[in-house]
């Protein structure tokens, strides 16, 4: 085995860039859209036709709510990343820090495919409209859709997803650069996402 | 931001709020259950129900949740337009599916735009006029990536529309007053509860 032959075993083979950039974007729309139809289709089915037609369209439309508005945080948390890097005097280029992002999407890739194999391998029950029409205070979303895992899930894959933006950026500039940056771009994205929901909570 | 994008951006919002609306509105009331019987008991109470929230609870209540909205839909200046785009979508949506339970429940048009036009033209004026906003987030996501020094330029540019949100804001506290003193009571004392 000549030197050439090693070097290409030692780095693998090499994905054009848009198909590496793109690949944790197109998978993750796949388990998260798995997910999603498994639950929702779970959870209704012992709903009246009629009504469960109305919760399933609204369902749905949420779900796909909340998957693109998850697209837009993490497009705000790429600006929020280069933003603090500038600030840094670092000169890296936003398209670095987009790729360093996509890159690290792939642990959103692994929420939405081991939350699709939990669906798959325990779906939740069926829903009582009662219960999901007038939820009590205590109850969060986890509680009332029967799937306790999802927070913890979530807040797992967001860890993952900062340490490797993390690693990825560590790559081009300053550790404690790189570090500070996803710490800004996450808190950023953090007290945005709060300050909306506890105005939604009618925290005002 | 020029006459010429406020016009095309206003049109946009416009669009995507009326097709959302569209869609839940024709979707709804294909499928929509024609008898109250069919209706969840816990959603055929809440539609009969007066009691609640009253006063200034039911005002900041209202307000907290439109001003989430108005929050969502500025979102889009940094988030490439995506959340404004999406949000406004779903609020189209929600408004449409709310309308055509209330019409296949037996519910009058007249009734119904009674109820929804006092504070809903304020409203939505300020969501549209928040949507048109957010959806520059395209334009300074792109300068971004393509790392123009004009960014900082286009940054203070969009700076300068602090007076519009904020005038967006006054209105929906406008909204949110007329909403808890006129249309709550009117639809109480017409017994379509809340």
């Amino acid at each position: 085995m000549g030197p050439a032959s090693h070097s290409r075993l030692a780095h693998g083979f090499h994905l054009a860039p848009w198909i590496a950039t793109g690949a944790p974007w197109a998978l993750w729309l796949i388990g998260f859209a798995m997910m999603t139809v498994v639950a929702t289709e779970s959870l209704f089915r012992d709903v009246p036709p009629d009504v469960a037609a109305i919760a399933l369209f609204a369902a749905y439309v949420t779900a796909a709510t909340v998957a693109l508005l998850l697209l837009g945080f993490m497009f705000l948390f790429a600006l929020s990343c280069s933003l603090m890097l500038l600030w840094l005097q670092e000169s890296l280029r936003p398209a670095l820090v987009a790729r360093a992002v996509s890159l690290a999407f792939w642990a959103m890739t692994a929420n939405a495919w081991i939350g699709a194999l939990l669906v798959a391998i325990d779906p939740p029950a069926s829903i009582d409209m009662d219960v999901f029409l007038l939820p009590s205070a205590e109850e969060d979303a986890e509680g009332v859709l029967g799937m306790p895992w999802l927070n913890e899930l979530r807040y797992a894959c967001s860890v993952a997803f900062a340490v490797t933006c993390f690693a990825l950026l560590a790559r081009s500039v300053k550790p404690l650069h790189a570090l500070l940056a996803v710490l800004f771009a996450s808190a950023t994205v953090a007290f945005i996402t709060s300050a909306i929901d506890w105005l939604g909570d009618t925290g005002l | 931001m020029d006459h010429k994008s406020w016009i095309r951006n206003l049109a946009i919002a416009l669009a995507l709020w009326a097709g959302g609306a569209m869609l839940g509105f024709g979707f709804t009331t294909q499928v929509a259950p024609t008898s109250h019987e069919a209706l969840p008991k816990a959603a055929a109470a809440d539609a009969a129900t007066t009691s609640g929230p009253v006063g200034g609870k039911l005002y900041f209540g209202i307000l907290g949740r439109n001003l989430a909205v108005y929050g969502w839909l500025l979102c889009g200046l940094v988030s490439l337009g995506i959340s404004t785009v999406v949000v406004t979508l779903f609020n189209g949506v929600h408004l449409g599916q709310t309308i055509a339970l209330a019409a296949t429940a037996g519910a009058p048009a007249t009734s119904i735009a009674r109820l929804l036009l006092p504070h809903g033209v304020l409203e939505v004026s300020a969501f549209l006029v928040a949507a048109a906003v957010g959806i520059l987030g395209l334009r300074l996501g792109r300068a971004w990536l393509s790392n123009e020094v004009r960014l900082g330029a286009q940054c203070r540019q969009l700076a300068r529309l602090w007076p519009v949100a904020s005038l967006g804001a006054v209105a929906l506290a406008f909204a949110a007053g007329i909403e808890t003193y006129v249309t709550v009571p009117l639809a109480e004392s017409r017994g379509l509860g809340r």
